[in-house]
């Protein structure tokens, strides 16, 4: 393609004249319309879009067409909307004047040759590459390349029926046409027919992605297994059947060789045979009992006569024993009379022994006793004089016990009285000071030798007096002075000193003394008595601390142990006197002197024990003797009576009668070594004829038989059981059903192969188309990527478009830069880049028609409204670069935006 | 001078699974069909007994329908038919002779041979030695015993058994159930009537194989006739004794049997192996199945590399081919198909349909999925408007 074409040789609009149209109702006219970019600029409702619609009214819609009402001016229906277009196309001036309701007419003018009508207007649509709609307006499923070059205002890129992608397809032949064009290449004319049905018919056999069989072909193979498993059941029981036919077979085989083999007889004859042998040996055995009886019988009779032969020999040396005996129980009968007078002597002496023992341990225990009475005796009279000393002693403490006690009665007096007694003196004595202190006072100065009397007592030289009471002087010479001290104080000092003197005296009173010195004499005499008196009392309980009473009745009781002790001593020498008849006084009397030569009393006890051991042995000794003797003169007598007892019984056994009894035996012993051979003889044969085993024999036979007639019957019943059972399964025909089913499964295979072929060639035939498909897809692509690139660089560099099967634009794909890698759907981007993507996309195919020689005009009615200033500026360059090649009519309210466009704007309903 | 009618491996109830149930139920038909035109030509020819040297039935495993049908066959000849067992019916514990006779619908003048057994027809004027299979298959030769039978003075000796001649027949031929080549001879027999092989055969003057009166195989070996056996009258009163001393003058004494192969099948069976190499081949083809009929039962063999035309040409007579025949059964396997350049122009695809058509074009030689493909999306094409 070639890019920097100049635009002349496309499509060129000239000159456009509307009339009669909405707000136009004066004729509009734009002239001289440039080559590439027209821009078209006016506020909202000044018309701009009233021009486009004329332009789509001019070229898409049928004048005769009842829809356009909206073309009418605004209150008048009765108007003609007219459009006017020159144009060129090819080098040649085109003129089209297209009027419509309520006076449709159309002509188109070429190079001055005219056409009307449909045939005009059929003429403009192959030019234009779109068709009319059957009725109405113009539908975009007719409008080929200006619906897809023309973008209408507010339109949706992603809208189903409007947008880009349907656009796309409603120009998809002719964008095929180019594209084939400019390729050289042709996408299959009949493809996707193709597809369709090859898929259709895939479908008929398989279906899915991986290809399920469905339909005939699947009751094909179903048919097929159902017909495999059927011959497989068949075969078997075939089998079965055949099995058992041949079973039966060799059971009969076997029971005619039973009939004719005869096994059983043989079986019998044999088992009878062995029964004949079996009672030949019992016959045997019997034999064999009765000769063992016979041989046990004869030696039962030898070994009685034997026994006879014994017993005489028993008697003789039993006679001869008894003699034997006989004399020597009568030697051991004198031999024990013997000994039992030796006896009586021995334990006559020993009593004697005894006697004389007793006496002398008697006399020792009577001295013994003596001895011990007269030591205590001489013990209790000590300690009895003891005790009168004691007793003494006592009587002088008691004496002076009782002295203490009357002076204590005698000085008793009161210890507090004599303290009260005191008090009263000091009690006088204070009053008698206080008294004498307000008492005047008298003194007296005398000439030597002078003297006067107070009170009747001569004073002299000097002194003074204290006047308590009146006094009465008398001066020798002079007569008498008598001086009384003042009442008042005096008085009552005086009264005071009497009370006490009163209450003193009223105690000495009561206390019997004189003065108080007295009375503390009297009370230290007391306390002197009471301390005799204690001591008194201590020495008392020293010398009987159990009481007087105590010492007094011990006394007595020594006194009386002293009497039984001499009475004792008295017994104990009339004793000893008695036990010694024959002992003279003297060595009574000097029994404590003379003990040297008498046995002490321990030794008389050992000597007394030894004698009664002794005398009680000897007594022992003579009870046995007595004992002995008597059994000796028992044996005596028994042997006696046994020796007279053998003696009757031998008097038979005579020496004929041994001699008979020897033949006798020898006679016999003959007798049994014949029946021993005999016997001996029978117990071989009946080893021989081994009865055991015969006896196995018969029991191996019976169970033969019996196992040989039961195998029989079995035989016989199974083949009963197998004639009937092939009886009825014959019937059944089984090969007969094999041979059929085999046929069938032939059948339905041969049908599986052929079905099966026709499902794989159809896989076959879509995997080819699709792929085919597939391919050439993308290389058609090839060229309108290359346009799309060629604009999309500059918008969104490093960014690739995705397109559809049928061109349609898919995703965005950033493979370069920031987000390479990333692929997004169109549908996703804002609603500015779609709308940039889809005049890119346009421009593209305006681009590939252009290249076919197609005519291009593209026509933007109020575009870019969305974009950003940095994507406009691009989105300028872009559709400058486009205008290079195709006329492009720019639709636009906002003039300041496209003031860089480098075009001049037109100003619509300006004039 | 005894007249018998020697036959045998009649298969009475073999299926033809290769062919469609239609044709197959055609044919299964035909084997009781024949039995019906072998007791009238029995009869015609004033036979004295029928031999049926075994494999009556083609399996133990019949429903009695069958069996009962067969034996009604049998009715239309009045004289004495002898069947033994072969291997696919034989005399087995159970078997369906046992079931026949359970079903009681084997007629009085149809003797069955279980056993090894001489079984005298003395109006006939021939005494029958016969050697029935009692086991699917032996080892030994049933036959053997035929050389110390004893038959009574004055009747042909008539052997008849089933199996393979030893060293005689195709080494394919399963070698169970053997038969001497000389037991005739050696057995001193007037005429051996074996059964097994289904083609017509010869063994020596005396020992035939009559072949299945039904073909039931593409094989050409003369199968679907009887023989019909003319025996020499027996010269002496005393033959048998005869015999005994003279046992290799037996076959001067009495003259070999005339022996006539009549044909009885209701079709014939037609192996066609048909390879394209110019057009004028399917022409040659055209004519050569124009000659069928009914009574045919056709498998045709094809192969050759065909363009679309003339694949086209050839389904279309096959098609009427199979119309008009009995039974139809054709082979595709080494057809490959060939489309031309012209082929392909005549569609004319364009774009990725031509590049999918020029690619199972290339594959239909070797890939018979790519073949298929190929006619299918040319198919399309011509359905599809462009």
């Amino acid at each position: 393609m070639s890019a920097d074409a100049t635009v002349p040789q496309g499509l060129r609009l000239l000159r456009l004249r509307l009339e009669n149209l909405r707000r136009f109702s004066a004729p509009v006219e734009f002239d001289h319309l440039q080559p590439g970019l027209n821009l078209f600029v006016g506020p909202n409702g000044a018309g701009k879009s009233t021009v486009v619609a004329a332009l789509r009214a001019a070229f898409l819609e049928r004048h005769r067409a009842t829809t356009l009402g909206h073309l009418q001016p605004w209150g008048r229906p009765d108007a003609v909307p007219s459009v006017e277009i020159e144009f060129d196309w090819q080098g040649r001036r085109h003129r089209l004047v297209k009027r419509f309701r309520p006076k449709p007419s159309v002509v188109l003018t070429v190079d001055g040759s005219a056409r009307d009508g449909a045939e005009a207007e059929d003429q403009l649509a192959s030019l234009l590459g779109f068709d009319f709609s059957e009725r109405g307006s113009s539908k975009p499923d007719v409008q080929g390349i200006p619906g897809l070059l023309w973008v209408e205002q507010g339109r949706s890129e992603l809208d189903d029926k409007e947008g880009l992608a349907a656009r796309v397809g409603h120009a998809a032949p002719p964008l095929a046409a180019a594209i084939a064009q400019v390729v050289g290449e042709v996408s299959s004319s009949q493809g996707d027919a193709l597809l369709e049905r090859a898929r259709a018919e895939r479908e008929r056999y398989l279906t899915g992605a991986r290809g399920q069989a469905r339909n005939a072909l699947l009751e094909a193979r179903n048919a097929v297994s159902t017909d495999e498993a059927t011959i497989a059941e068949l075969r078997s029981e075939l089998a079965t059947y055949r099995a058992r036919v041949d079973e039966l077979a060799a059971l009969r085989s076997a029971i005619d060789q039973d009939q004719q083999a005869g096994s059983a007889a043989r079986l019998q004859a044999d088992l009878a045979q062995a029964r004949t042998r079996l009672a030949e040996a019992e016959q045997l055995v019997e034999r064999h009992r009765e000769r063992k009886a016979g041989l046990v019988a004869l030696q039962n009779e030898r070994s009685l006569v034997e026994t006879r032969r014994q017993a005489m020999a028993d008697r003789r040396g039993e006679r001869e024993r008894r003699e034997r005996e006989l004399a020597s129980a009568t030697e051991a009968q004198a031999a024990t009379r013997e000994r039992l007078a030796a006896a009586t002597r021995r334990e006559a002496t020993a009593r004697a022994a005894r006697d004389q023992a007793a006496a002398v341990r008697a006399q020792a225990e009577a001295r013994q006793t003596i001895a011990q009475l007269t030591a205590d005796h001489t013990r209790r009279l000590a300690e009895r004089a003891e005790f009168a000393k004691r007793q003494a002693a006592i009587h002088t403490v008691r004496e002076s016990l009782a002295q203490a006690e009357r002076n204590v009665a005698q000085t008793r007096i009161d210890a507090k009285a004599v303290e009260r007694l005191h008090a009263a003196v000091r009690a006088v004595q204070l009053a008698q000071a206080r008294a004498e202190a307000v008492a005047p006072i008298l003194r007296h100065q005398l000439l030597d030798g002078a003297s006067i009397t107070l009170d009747g007592r001569a004073l002299t030289g000097q002194g003074e007096r204290r006047l308590t009471e009146p006094v009465t002087v008398d001066i020798a010479g002079v007569g008498r002075l008598i001086i009384e001290p003042g009442a008042g104080d005096q008085t009552d000092r005086r009264d005071e000193l009497a009370r006490a003197e009163a209450q003193r005296d009223e105690q000495l009173a009561a206390l019997g003394v004189t003065s108080a010195a007295d009375a503390d004499q009297r009370l230290a005499r007391h306390r002197d008595a009471v301390e005799q008196h204690k001591a008194d009392r201590q020495r008392l309980a020293d010398l009987a601390p159990d009481g007087v009473e105590a010492i007094a009745s011990r006394a007595a009781a020594l006194d009386g142990e002293i009497a039984a002790l001499v009475e004792r001593l008295e017994a104990a020498r009339g004793l000893m006197a008695a036990s010694m008849p024959e002992a003279d006084e003297d060595l009574f009397e000097g029994l404590n002197e003379a003990t040297a030569d008498r046995p002490t009393l321990a030794a008389a006890s050992a000597a007394l024990a030894e004698a009664d051991a002794a005398l009680r042995r000897a007594d022992e000794q003579l009870r046995q003797a007595r004992e002995a003797d008597v059994a000796a003169a028992g044996k005596l007598a028994a042997a006696r009576t046994e020796r007279d007892r053998v003696a009757t019984a031998a008097e038979a056994d005579t020496p004929e009668r041994a001699a008979a009894i020897d033949a006798e035996i020898t006679a016999l012993a003959a007798r049994i070594d014949t029946a021993v051979l005999e016997v001996g003889a029978l117990d071989q044969a009946i080893t021989q004829a081994r009865s055991d085993i015969l006896r196995q024999d018969i029991a191996r036979l019976q169970s033969a038989l019996k196992a040989d007639h039961d195998e029989r019957q079995t035989r016989h019943d199974r083949r009963i059981r197998l004639e009937s059972a092939l009886e009825s399964e014959g019937s059944l025909g089984l090969e007969e059903r094999l041979a059929d089913a085999t046929d069938r499964h032939d059948r339905n295979a041969r049908r599986l192969a052929q079905l099966e072929l026709e499902a794989s060639a159809w896989s076959r035939v879509l995997e080819l188309l699709e792929s085919g498909r597939q391919r050439t897809s993308q290389r058609l692509q090839a060229p309108l990527r290359a346009r799309i690139d060629h604009y999309l660089d500059l918008l969104l560099p490093g960014a690739t478009l995705q397109l559809t099967d049928t061109l349609a634009p898919l995703g965005l794909a950033i493979t370069e830069g920031p987000g390479a890698g990333t692929v997004g759907a169109l549908a996703d981007q804002s609603y500015g880049t779609r709308e940039q993507i889809g005049l890119i996309a346009r421009l593209a195919y305006a681009d590939l028609l252009a290249a076919a020689g197609r005519p291009t005009l593209v026509i933007i009615d109020d575009g870019l409204v969305h974009s950003d200033a940095n994507r406009l500026a691009q989105m300028k360059r872009i559709l400058f670069d486009a205008g290079q090649r195709h006329q492009i009519l720019l639709f636009s309210c906002h003039p300041e935006a496209w003031r860089d466009i480098g075009v001049v704007g037109r100003v619509v309903g300006a004039g | 001078m005894p007249r018998l009618i020697h036959t045998a491996d009649w298969q009475i109830g073999r299926t033809y699974g290769r062919f469609d149930d239609e044709a197959a139920g055609r044919l299964a038909g035909a084997r009781y069909e024949v039995v019906g035109r072998i007791a009238t030509l029995a009869t015609q020819r004033r036979a004295d007994a029928i031999l049926v040297a075994g494999d009556v039935f083609d399996a133990q495993g019949l429903s009695d329908v069958q069996i009962r049908r067969l034996f009604h066959r049998l009715a239309g000849f009045a004289g004495p038919w002898v069947l033994i067992p072969g291997n696919h019916d034989a005399a087995l514990a159970e078997s369906i002779w046992t079931r026949a006779r359970r079903l009681d619908c084997i007629p009085a003048n149809a003797h069955v041979i279980e056993r090894p057994t001489v079984l005298p027809l003395p109006a006939a004027g021939i005494a029958i030695i016969a050697a029935p299979l009692t086991q699917r298959q032996t080892r030994e030769d049933l036959t053997a015993w035929f050389d110390e039978a004893e038959t009574p003075p004055g009747l042909l000796r008539i052997g008849l058994a089933h199996g393979a001649v030893q060293g005689v027949l195709a080494p394919d031929i399963d070698s169970a159930n053997p038969i001497a080549a000389d037991r005739a001879e050696r057995a001193r027999l007037d005429y051996l009537a074996l059964g097994d092989w289904h083609g017509m055969k010869a063994i020596d003057a005396r020992t035939w194989y009559s072949g299945t009166p039904e073909p039931d195989r593409f094989r050409n070996n003369a199968a679907g006739q009887v023989l019909v056996v003319d025996l020499a009258a027996n010269e002496a009163a005393d033959h048998s004794a005869h015999h005994s001393a003279h046992q290799s003058a037996n076959h001067a004494v009495n003259q070999p049997p005339i022996v006539e192969a009549v044909a009885v099948a209701g079709h014939r069976w037609q192996s066609v192996d048909w390879t394209y190499a110019v057009p004028s081949d399917l022409d040659q083809l055209e004519t050569q199945l124009a000659a069928l009929t009914d009574q045919d039962v056709l498998a045709i063999t094809l192969a050759g590399r065909l363009d679309l035309e003339t694949r086209r040409a050839l389904q279309r007579l096959l098609d009427i081919a199979e119309s008009r025949v009995a039974a139809f059964d054709a082979d595709w396997q080494g057809i490959a198909l060939a489309p031309t350049e012209a082929d392909l122009a005549a569609l004319a695809a364009d774009g990725y349909v031509a590049e999918a058509l020029a690619t199972l074009r290339a594959g239909a030689d070797s890939d018979p999925v790519d073949a298929r493909a190929f006619e299918l999306l040319a198919g399309l094409l011509n359905e599809v408007p462009r």
